[in-house]
């Protein structure tokens, strides 16, 4: 279980431990898995891919149970498609915004003398690469 | 049997019970084989092994005038020496027999096809009369065993067997490549699940060994070289100088307190200092120092020499050179032991040796001694502190596919002591163990894990952390998920401890390569069988004891060392061993000298020699030879032929088989 330990999303998302879904699915409750949200927490930092002392990929079995979810046009949470829509928009999950100091003071990249983000340099190039990979497929779903 | 002499064969089919019966018609088949030439009876009869199945054979041996026995039943690794001794019973040479596998390669695997199981027993047992028809009578000599064994590595395996060897009136040679013997069972604190103190058990052992008129102790020394075989190995030791010699020193240690240099301790795994002239530990054993050369200021920059100028009785010699020893013995044993996994280099997650306050069990062990660094008080390495809060965590790189696949086991319960170590030094710090299995299967561990568990301040988390991290402020702390309660909880403990895995000793390989015994997938020595024969290896005469086998703890090194020790004294007492006749020879006449085989003989068993005239041939050393074929298979004249098995003989096989 040091999947869960490290896992990124796990550490915000008290429902979703990846070593969980892999016993699920390996216990055949896939179906349960494809129609529940808690798949898509998963941040795809690949610590889990990295880290499972027995070379198993939590990682990829939930990126299997979502291209499953997916096919069959079942929806994802509504977080997860406006992260897709912004990606498609801006290039990010979400459009880089102030931070918060430890005086809850609000500060920008640039206040704090950091450099702008950058962007994908050939922005409809980028996404349509994006799209290539599913992303509008998600959209429909969404939508309908 | 004399030359020219009528071959008269007779012929017994087994049933194996119902084993082969059941889908071999035996009936038939001995109805089949009797119609072969020369074959004079032929029989099937329930079990052939048997007191009756073997006096049959020995009967008709002299009945029947036989002089050449198949016996179709199981497979020759099973009952070959069984009927050869029958067969030697009737007065017969033991080699002019030959087994037909009619079982594992017959009924077991064509259960379901009983005709053409029937027909393939036949043809078996025709290949094996053909090749009976061409044996001839081997011999077996008998080689002296020298009495006298010799042990690598002087950790408690070595140790114990040693002993046990010069107590049956043997001679020992026990080599160790450390300034000290003791091994890794010296390092540690107390030994669970009795937690009685491990030098107080071991120190008379080392000292008993040292004393013992039949032990020859080699210490800070080397295995250079191993020739010969089972009964004469011949081995060249190289003794490392200490710089002291051995035989004016006293072990008074004026000269240790008098060297002004230091270097991090080894057998304090780098935790603590010792001089550049140190003793290995305060009870080592021979209680000689010695010189690291490379932090003595004399060798490094040519001045100092304090050490000489205070010793009493004029022991320090700093143009000692190694020495080479060169013995002969029967048996050896192999007890090297193990090393710590890495963990440093290959889980750089946790953080080992990039944050002070991440030790190893092992380290622990050296914290908690009261001749350890710390003089056995438990202070994290960073500011010398008393932890308050402190993490073990097991399974550090054992287990695991990517790092080692095997079960270490003993750090669950040295993960356990060392949780016993912290609440008993500290008893108000809380410890954490973070487990994915707890395997207490040694006797007295459940109740230990049991007792430890009890414990307010010691909790079991079970999982194990994925990275150890550092906060700003220096301190550490990991998340772990827990099984148990389904959280996801952060630890900021003030010491972790990782219960590492093990591997072998790094200088197993070379020595394994020295004797060419066999290395298993895992790194540790191979046995020859992991049930029935587990102390000894592919080479005879050479036997396992401890760690060199596999992770093992104290109560398992111990049995093994002793059953190590008793088939060496085995060998030893019987003073002779019988060589397997199954030898490659070489028909001079037909060498040319070629010397393609010389490489491939991975024994170096063939050397090419000069004849009178000139002529160079193959020639093979027969004590040295394992019969493995390989010459035989490839000498482009067929001049070497491995004897019970020449080119003829397999030839016949296969013509009688492609029939
Ligand atoms: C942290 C920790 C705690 C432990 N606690 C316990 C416990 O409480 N109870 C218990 O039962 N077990 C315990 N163990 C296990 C215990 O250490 C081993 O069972 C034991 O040390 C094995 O003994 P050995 O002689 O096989 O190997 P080792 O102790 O490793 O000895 C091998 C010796 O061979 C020498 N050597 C190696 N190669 C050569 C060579 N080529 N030539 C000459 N000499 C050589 C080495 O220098 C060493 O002296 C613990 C282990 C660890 C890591
Ligand atoms: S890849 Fe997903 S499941 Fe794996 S550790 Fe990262 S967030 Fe967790
Ligand atoms: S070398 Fe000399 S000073 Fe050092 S321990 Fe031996 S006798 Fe004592």
């Amino acid at each position: 279980m040091k999947c869960s330990s490290g896992c990124t999303a796990a550490k915000v998302v008290d429902r979703y431990r990846p070593h969980e879904i892999v016993a699920l699915v390996k216990a055949g409750y896939s179906e349960e898995l494809i129609n529940s949200d808690v798949i898509w927490a998963c941040s795809v930092c690949l610590k889990c891919t990295e880290y499972c002392p027995q070379r198993v990929s939590p990682f990829e079995v939930v990126m299997a149970l979502r291209n499953e979810a997916v096919s069959r046009g079942i929806a994802p949470p509504k977080g997860f498609v406006e992260m897709a829509k912004s990606v498609l928009r801006v290039g990010y999950i979400q459009e880089p915004m102030y931070t918060m100091t430890k005086d809850f003071e609000e500060v920008s990249r640039k206040e704090l003398g950091l450099p702008e983000m950058p962007k994908p340099r050939d922005f409809e190039k980028f996404r349509q690469h994006v799209l290539l990979v599913g992303f509008e497929r998600l959209k429909e779903i969404a939508q309908a | 049997m004399v030359e020219g002499e009528e071959v008269r064969i007779g012929v017994y089919v087994c049933h194996c019970g119902i084993n082969i019966a059941s889908v071999v018609d035996v009936k038939k088949v001995v109805e089949e084989v009797s119609k072969v030439p020369n074959v004079v009876v032929a029989k099937d009869y329930q079990f052939m092994c048997s007191q009756p199945g073997q006096s049959m054979i020995v009967e008709d041996i002299k009945q029947h005038n036989l002089n050449r026995v198949v016996v179709a039943a199981c497979s020759p690794r099973m009952h070959e020496p069984t009927f050869q001794k029958a067969v030697e019973r009737g007065g017969l040479n033991p080699y002019l027999f030959e087994m037909a596998n009619i079982r594992e390669h017959c009924s077991w695997v064509h259960e379901k096809e009983k005709a053409a199981a029937t027909d393939k027993a036949v043809k078996l047992i025709k290949a094996a009369i053909a090749k009976v028809r061409l044996s001839k009578p081997l011999k077996v000599e008998r080689v002296k065993v020298i009495p006298r064994a010799l042990v690598i590595g002087g950790g408690i395996a070595g140790i114990r067997a040693s002993l046990d060897i010069a107590n049956a009136g043997f001679e020992v040679h026990l080599v160790e490549t450390r300034p000290s013997i003791g091994g890794n069972m010296a390092r540690l604190d107390k030994t669970f699940p009795t937690l009685d103190c491990s030098q107080c058990i071991l120190t008379p052992l080392m000292v008993e060994v040292s004393k013992h008129p039949n032990v020859t102790l080699h210490t800070y020394t080397d295995v250079v070289s191993i020739d010969g075989s089972v009964g004469s190995f011949k081995v060249k030791l190289l003794k490392k100088p200490r710089y002291v010699d051995e035989s004016k020193c006293t072990g008074c240690g004026t000269c240790v307190l008098k060297c002004p240099w230091t270097a991090p301790s080894e057998f304090d795994l780098g935790l603590g200092k010792r001089k550049a002239i140190y003793f290995e530990f305060p009870q080592a054993v021979p209680l000689i120092p010695v010189i690291d050369t490379e932090h003595c200021m004399y060798f490094q920059k040519g001045t100092c020499r304090a050490c000489e100028r205070f010793c009493p009785t004029k022991a320090i010699d700093f143009n000692q050179k190694p020495k080479e020893v060169e013995l002969e013995v029967g048996a050896i044993i192999l007890a090297t032991g193990y090393a710590l996994y890495d963990v440093a280099k290959a889980m750089p997650e946790y953080g080992y040796r990039k944050y002070k306050d991440v030790i190893t069990g092992l380290e622990l062990e050296r914290l908690v001694s009261a001749t350890g660094p710390t003089k056995g008080q438990i202070l994290r390495p960073s500011d010398g502190k008393e932890p308050k809060k402190v993490a073990i965590i097991l399974c550090v790189g054992s287990r695991d596919e990517k790092h080692l696949r095997y079960c270490c086991r003993f750090g669950c319960v040295a993960g356990i002591k060392h949780a016993y170590y912290v609440v008993s030094h500290i008893p108000d710090a809380e410890v954490y163990v973070c487990y994915r299995d707890i395997r207490t299967f040694g006797k007295g561990y459940e109740e230990f894990y049991e007792r430890i568990r009890n414990y307010e301040n010691v909790r079991f988390i079970r999982g194990s952390p994925m990275e150890i991290l550092q906060d700003a402020d220096g301190s550490l702390y990991f998340d772990v998920f827990d099984a148990n309660t389904n959280r996801v909880v952060t630890l900021r403990p003030d010491l972790v401890v990782l219960e590492t895995g093990v591997v072998p000793h790094p200088t197993f390989k070379e020595v394994a390569k020295l004797l060419k015994c066999a290395i298993g997938p895992d790194g540790f020595a191979l046995e020859l069988h992991p049930k029935l024969r587990p102390t000894e290896t592919s080479v005879d005469g050479v036997f396992l004891a401890g760690a060199v086998q596999g992770p093992k703890d104290i109560p398992d090194t111990v049995a093994q060392a002793g059953a190590a020790a008793s088939s060496a004294i085995a060998l030893m007492s019987k003073g002779y061993v019988e060589t397997v006749p199954y030898v490659s020879s070489i028909n001079e006449d037909l060498c040319s000298g070629c010397g393609v085989c010389e490489p491939l003989c991975a024994f170096d068993a063939i050397s090419l020699v000069e004849k009178d005239g000139g002529k160079k041939v193959a020639k093979v050393d027969v004590s040295k030879c394992k019969g493995c074929g390989v010459c035989a298979a490839a000498c482009p004249s067929g001049a070497a032929q491995q004897l019970g098995f020449t080119d003829e003989q397999i030839l016949a096989m296969v013509r009688s088989l492609a029939r």
